[in-house]
């Protein structure tokens, strides 16, 4: 579990800290306590200098202007990218080098509000984050791989996304997208058309599903004639040939039903990419909600043993996300992924003594305390597959 | 008019029977009878005709009352369904995509 | 708590749903099938099926289920139509890509003297019953007119090993001809596999052949009915088996029993002789109506409700097998399995509506005659021409496909329209059967209510129908054959 957000002090610095997105290199000199310097797309800066020295800590040395970090920033490394508030006295890192899973936020605003969403909607305008992404992807260093656009609803603002996702195309074509959405702009087939005509090498869109008909989902997602929109949405995918991976979060709504829905997806939308069925995560919306959505893993093994594996005999990769090996059905066992953020993962001090922890994805830190009552460490090394 | 002593005569009212269910039922059950269907003003009266000596009369009554009734049942259900079943096949067999487009390139 | 839209707002409001396209069974006596526009399927009471028709339904459960199965929609949805449209389109895009199956009878000649057989028994030496390299020729010309990207040809007889030279020259030449057409070829030998010899292995081998064979049973089963001189038909097969199992490998053969009234007591027998061989694959077959089964038995039918019982053993002996972890499959079950539990078409040419004659397979015999199927062929055995298509000398691809002699059957035996077939709750599992209904009742339709046909077919629906619903097993067991 890291840190992403945190305090910083400026010394040395006058004036507003321009632009906002840095990318974090080497020093060159070394010997200093490893400061590391920041460069920028922009060379007017500063001056005639483009790095500002990150002091790792604030009792550290720097050789001229410099931030110097809060506690919990220590970890920022060559090729992460942060954001530097004008002033600098916040920073917070964008792009994590040594991630696994780097994701966008694009917008904070949904047309559905799910009841555990872990991300609640809200209203304010916030599309210059579609300008901030913009600027981090020019400066993703060559070995990044995989990039999540994230929200909110981020289809909600249709021409800042797909000028991004022509910003990606044009600048790191390399790069392995993962665009999560609820679909429902999608059915809207000029746009689908719009999306798919970007010519992406390389994106998958995600898209949640919760039940095999609209009464259960439109009701998980709180928002009428939802599931006619994104199932639509998804035909639509389909038909222009765009990847689609459909992700059902199992919460207790969803669980009796898991089953029939994987039959509903095997007979009507059997060309997705993926499945990826997910363990719910006990923060945002799911917290108050609680009553609603709350089922400990343990107690669901069954219907997800039955939908995991009514899907994987139709040909359909499918994979379990964020669920511990010693709760999952070992059956499921080659299904887990291990999936959870870094920067919100964790194991249990129990964890220790597991002979599968190095294999086995972990907690979420931002459940808190509401994890399964099953969790415990497996002492002898089971067979694999 | 004689009758043969092994037949057996039912009756349904004209008013609430339609002629196509008793007719689409006398087809189903000729495994076991085979019905002639006579009506008159008020009636449709059938006579059952057993295929092979030994069959029960009143389940022969039974099996074809519960038939009439099914295949009422099937009539009514084509007929509400008949204009979304076309709908499905056409749609089914369109030269042009399911999803809305406003092209039709092929 | 946030919870701003109820469940009851977005189900289904009392009285307010529309039927979707449905059928139904009265499965037993508790408990109603229904079936959507493509098969899907849903048990309900009697009650709850008069509720869900008449409007007064009020279990949402139920409700939710049924609207998920696309039997009934709320007024305004437009998605359960989009959806069975695709289904429907998905399950009958394989019906442009005719004719798949392509049969060869390259010799009437055989050294067998099957009491069943249904072609007539020639001794071996008489060379004017095979096929000529002209015949085969033209055959195979018209072969490749076919617009399906898979061709398979199937060789039989009589015994067509005794035929062999033709047979390789017939595979050479069709992949010689396939070079201008890219298509994807298969080839299969129906063979009793007494003549199987090294030469014939290595053939197989290099041509990437399939065998197919037959093994009714148990050696006193199969030697009864599969007479040759020496009396060792079963021995000669198991051999045979075993050297196209090791030469070739074990995927490379596969065996058909044949099923006579001797069979029905033997279902356990049967399947162990096949589980032994490593065959994994059984298919329990009906008794066929045609030939000389027909005039052994002075052309009766046999009982149906008899051979059920054997099925329903046979088919549970293998759902065992399964559960004891030997996968076995039960070949018809597998077919049926793919029409219930996916939109795939399995490519069975006997069971399909339109028919499978002349769309699905073309069998060319050995005078150049063309059939529209096997049985067909078996058929003008007994001086019954019905349907013979043309002759490979005088017949153009157009002359054959569109003859009204294969028209008017397939438009009269489509189940679509076919009396009782167009209601049944289990038609998008069935298919049409003309040349069965021929023989058996004189038109291309007959009667359902007393065709052998429905009521085989109808009782293995309902066989597999109550294991899936009655037992998780089976449940899962059926819905993984369906699948591949």
């Amino acid at each position: 579990m890291i840190r992403l957000s945190g305090r910083a002090t400026p010394v040395g610095l006058d004036g507003a800290i321009l632009p906002d997105v840095w990318r974090v290199c080497r020093a060159d000199q070394d010997g200093t306590g490893g400061a590391l310097a920041c460069v920028s797309t922009r060379r007017d800066i500063i001056g005639d200098q483009n790095r500002i020295h990150l002091a790792p800590h604030p009792g550290a040395a720097a050789p001229g202007p410099a931030l110097k970090l809060g506690r919990g920033l220590a970890h920022i490394a060559e090729d992460d990218i942060i954001r530097i508030s004008p002033d600098g006295s916040r920073v917070n890192v964008l792009w994590k080098n040594t991630a696994i899973h780097n994701s966008l936020l694009l917008t904070e605003q949904c047309d559905n509000y799910c009841l555990m969403c872990s991300q609640p909607p809200k209203t304010r305008d916030d599309t210059w984050l579609f300008e901030q992404a913009k600027r981090v992807v020019s400066l993703l260093p060559p070995t990044a791989r995989i990039l999540g656009l994230t929200g909110g609803e981020p289809t909600l603002h249709a021409d800042a996304l797909i000028g991004l996702l022509e910003h990606c195309r044009d600048t790191a074509p390399w790069l392995q997208l993962h665009l999560l959405s609820n679909g429902r702009r999608f059915s809207d087939f000029s746009f689908s058309q719009r999306y798919a005509a970007v010519g992406l090498r390389d994106i998958m869109v995600g898209i949640p599903l919760y039940a095999p008909e609209p009464g259960l989902h439109d009701f998980i997602v709180q928002a009428g004639g939802a599931f006619e929109e994104t199932v639509h949405g998804i035909l639509n995918l389909a038909t222009l040939g765009q990847p689609v991976e459909l992700r059902v979060v199992v919460q207790k709504h969803t669980v009796p039903v898991l089953p029939e829905l994987a039959i509903f997806i095997a007979r009507n939308l059997p060309f997705v990419d993926q499945v990826a069925l997910m363990g719910l995560e006990m923060t945002g919306l799911a917290r108050p909600n609680s009553a609603e959505v709350w089922i400990d893993p343990a107690d669901y093994q069954a219907e997800l043993a039955d939908a995991t594996l009514a899907l994987a005999s139709a040909g359909i990769v499918t994979k379990i996300f964020n669920h511990q090996l010693c709760v999952l059905d070992e059956r499921l066992w080659p299904f887990a992924v291990r999936s959870i953020s870094d920067w919100k993962n964790d194991y249990l001090d129990i964890c220790d003594n597991c002979s599968v922890r190095d294999v086995c994805g972990g907690v979420f830190t931002t459940s808190g305390s509401r994890l399964s009552t099953a969790l415990r460490p497996i002492q002898h090394q089971r067979q694999q597959g | 008019m004689t009758q043969d002593p092994e037949t057996a005569e039912i009756s349904f009212d004209r008013s609430t029977t339609e002629l196509d269910a008793l007719q689409q039922a006398a087809y189903a059950v000729a495994d076991l009878m085979t019905v002639d269907i006579r009506a008159s003003a008020t009636d449709y009266t059938c006579t059952l005709f057993p295929r092979r000596a030994g069959l029960d009369e009143d389940m022969l009554k039974h099996r074809i009352r519960a038939e009439v009734i099914d295949q009422t049942l099937r009539l009514r259900i084509a007929k509400e369904t008949g204009p979304i079943r076309n709908l499905i096949f056409a749609l089914a067999f369109s030269g042009t995509g399911l999803a809305d487009s406003g092209t039709t390139d092929e | 708590m946030n919870v701003r839209l109820l469940r009851d707002a977005t189900a289904v409001p009392p009285s307010g749903w529309q039927l979707l396209p449905m059928r139904f069974h009265r499965f037993d006596s508790d408990s109603v099938l229904l079936t959507n526009l493509v098969g899907e399927h849903l048990f309900v009471s009697p009650d709850q099926f008069l509720a869900v028709i008449d409007g007064t339904c009020n279990d949402q459960e139920l409700l939710a289920r049924l609207r998920a199965r696309h039997l009934i929609q709320r007024p305004g949805d437009r998605l359960p139509a989009e959806l069975l449209a695709v289904k429907l389109r998905t399950r009958l895009r394989h019906l442009p890509d005719s004719t798949g199956l392509h049969i060869f009878v390259v010799t009437l000649r055989c050294e067998h003297t099957c009491r069943y057989c249904q072609v007539s028994r020639q001794s071996s030496a008489r060379s004017e019953f095979d096929m000529s390299q002209e015949t085969a020729r033209r055959a195979l010309a018209l072969a490749f007119q076919s617009p399906s990207p898979h061709l398979k040809f199937e060789f039989q007889g009589g015994e067509p090993l005794l035929n062999f030279s033709l047979l390789k020259w017939i595979v050479r030449e069709a992949k010689r001809i396939n070079r201008d057409h890219g298509k994807d070829l298969a080839f299969v030998i129906a063979t009793n596999l007494a003549l199987l010899d090294d030469e014939i292995l290595r053939f197989c081998e290099e041509e990437d052949v399939h065998i197919s064979t037959s093994l009714d049973g148990p050696a006193d089963l199969h030697n009864r009915n599969r007479r040759r001189p020496g009396q060792n038909s079963w021995q000669k097969t198991v051999a045979g088996i075993r050297q196209v199992q090791d030469r070739l490998g074990p995927g490379r053969v596969s065996a058909l029993m044949t099923t006579t009234e001797a069979s029905l007591d033997r279902a356990r027998d049967i399947i162990d002789t096949y589980v032994e061989l490593g065959l994994r694959n059984v298919f329990l077959r009906p008794i066929s109506p045609y030939g000389f089964a027909l005039r052994l038995r002075g052309g009766a039918g046999y009982d149906v409700e008899r051979w059920l019982r054997f099925y329903e053993t046979g088919l549970d002996y293998i759902i065992d097998l399964n559960r004891g972890g030997l996968p076995t499959v039960e070949s018809y079950a597998a077919i049926i399995a793919r029409k219930m539990f996916s939109n795939q078409d399995p490519g069975y040419v006997d069971l399909t509506s339109p028919a499978g004659i002349g769309l699905g397979a073309l069998v060319y015999n050995y005078d150049g005659d063309i059939y529209a199927s096997d049985e067909g062929r078996m058929l003008a055995e007994m001086q019954d021409h019905t349907f013979r298509l043309g002759n490979v000398q005088t017949s153009s691809y157009e002359e054959i496909l569109l003859n009204e002699k294969l028209l008017q059957p397939l438009a009269e035996s489509f189940t679509l329209s076919a009396p009782m077939c167009h209601s049944c709750a289990f038609e998008p599992y069935c298919g049409a059967d003309p040349v069965f209904h021929h023989a058996t009742a004189g038109d291309f339709v007959g009667h359902k209510a007393t065709s052998a046909f429905c009521r085989r077919n109808m009782g293995i629906f309902k066989a597999l129908l109550r294991r899936a619903r009655d037992d998780d097993f089976a449940r899962d067991l059926f819905w993984r054959w369906g699948q591949r």
